[in-house]
């Protein structure tokens, strides 16, 4: 699993993810059966999940990272460097990603998120698309106005921005629900809230009885109107 | 108002608070209804957590002045007058009480006693919780490790209690929750907790619509069996 999150707000779209993925091993019996999965015998902390466009556009990609022993992070790395130009359309992309997944041999059960500006419009607009490779399906996310989705271990910040109840013997309390008020947000807020909800939901996972599967960092990438831009990118850097 | 926690765990037990007093009035208006002005003062030094002579902890949380008094000069005065290095942690909250039945404002202030009674030799991890509104207190049951927080505590509650969504028939439907194994906290942990714990109630407050109650900067206090130490204290400059 992974966390990433999309913050759109009037003047620009925020697109954040962490860099962690979680893998097992499969130990087998003297049959050759699957008798045990270890889970996260190995972590690796510098998967790529956020992706900048040349046309401008960011990808988000969650789910399994991995088809077969194939690093689907430089799948999409590959896609974007053969398939995307400056002047490819977003509204094209979903397509276009569905068929390049679409050849691989082995099952691809990632989700992909593309957000960005349709630029053909009169007045750049703001478009997200979420892209199910393993129901090779997608739809447009209808927004009305600034907001935010995240997405994969996504209970942290659920139980803290929807509305909520607890149980007090038989009766259903609600908690109090102070809707953030996303329309005064600059884009300044929308960085520090992606960060915020990366580094609630890294902790969050670190106390709770739980496989860390969220961790390695961030990587926030900003788009406007004129561009995109990173606020925090890892690079790859020399071992210690 | 504030925020407070108190983790117990196996060797420790960690009483943290935040430093924020804000005042705050309602101006009536002539033109509509009456405004309710919050943070017309703004204060981040105040300290909520205090260290007593037996080696307890005491940490007030909710409204902080009493009779036109800020209550950390109140709280010192108490400790002052009335904790000494023998003093046993039961008798504190009757104390407390006897203290505040002196004054004429009856505050909405809860207060955490934390300690260790010694009985024979053994000691034994104990927590009050004093109400000050109405001048009584219970003993809370600590027998196994966790953690007690009080003032502003949705952010953290929404983070650790049982919670439910409706579902799309009107019905409710339980919301993942994964259990915090406090039996295997060290008081490192513990601390680790505590931080996150005041560093999320006021970043969430700042994205909540509310207004900011809690300050990131915080008092952290260590109670041992026979030790009481500030592994945080934000002193004057």
């Amino acid at each position: 699993m992974s966390f990433s999150i999309i913050v759109h707000v009037e003047e620009g779209m925020v697109l954040a993810g962490d860099r962690r993925a979680l893998l097992d091993k499969n130990i087998y019996n003297t049959r050759g059966e699957i008798s045990r999965i270890e889970r996260g015998v190995f972590i690796n902390d510098s998967i790529q999940k956020v992706f900048t466009c040349p046309n401008d556009a960011g990808i988000i990609i969650d789910g399994s990272l991995y088809s077969g022993n194939k690093s689907l992070s430089l799948s999409m790395a590959n896609f974007i460097e053969s398939k995307i130009y400056e002047n490819t359309a977003i509204n094209e992309m979903p397509q276009l990603l569905l068929d390049y997944f679409n050849r691989f041999i082995e099952p691809v059960n990632m989700d992909i998120y593309i957000a960005g500006y349709d630029k053909k419009a009169k007045e750049p607009k703001q478009k997200i698309y979420f892209i199910s490779l393993s129901k090779l399906s997608y739809r447009e996310i209808a927004l009305e106005g600034p907001g935010a989705i995240w997405q994969g271990d996504r209970v942290a910040m659920d139980r803290m921005f929807d509305r909520v109840w607890s149980k007090k013997e038989e009766e259903y309390i609600e908690f109090n629900d102070n809707p953030v008020l996303w329309e005064y947000f600059s884009l300044q807020d929308a960085i520090d809230f992606s960060e915020y909800a990366l580094e609630l939901t890294d902790r969050m996972m670190h106390f709770w009885s739980l496989p860390k599967t969220v961790g390695g960092g961030a990587d926030v990438l900003i788009i406007t109107p004129k561009g995109s831009q990173w606020v925090e990118e890892k690079k790859v850097h020399r071992g210690s | 108002m504030s925020y407070s926690i108190v983790i117990n765990v196996t060797d420790g037990i960690v009483m943290a608070s935040d430093r924020r007093l804000t005042y705050q009035r309602t101006e009536e208006n002539d033109d509509g209804p009456p405004v309710h002005l919050n943070n017309e003062f703004i204060t981040d030094s105040t300290r909520k957590t205090f260290k007593c002579p037996n080696g307890c902890g005491i940490s007030p949380s909710g409204i902080f002045v009493i009779d036109g008094m800020n209550l950390e000069a109140v709280m010192e005065d108490f400790i002052d007058k009335n904790i000494h290095e023998y003093t046993d942690i039961n008798a504190i909250p009757q104390m407390l009480i006897d203290y505040f039945r002196g004054f004429v404002e009856r505050i909405d202030n809860n207060i955490f006693v934390a300690g260790y009674e010694q009985k024979d030799g053994v000691f034994k991890q104990k927590l009050f919780y004093v109400y000050l509104h109405n001048l009584t207190y219970v003993e809370m049951d600590i027998s196994y490790p966790g953690a007690t927080w009080d003032g502003e505590r949705d952010a953290i509650s929404r983070l650790i209690l049982d919670l439910y969504r409706k579902d799309e028939r009107g019905g409710y439907e339980p919301i993942p929750n994964y259990t915090i194994l406090w039996r295997y906290f060290t008081l490192q942990d513990a601390v680790d907790f505590a931080r996150f714990a005041l560093k999320t109630t006021a970043q969430t407050h700042r994205f909540w619509s509310m207004p900011e109650y809690v300050s990131e900067e915080s008092d952290i206090l260590i109670l041992k069996p026979q030790d009481a130490y500030w592994l945080q204290k934000i002193e004057l400059q």
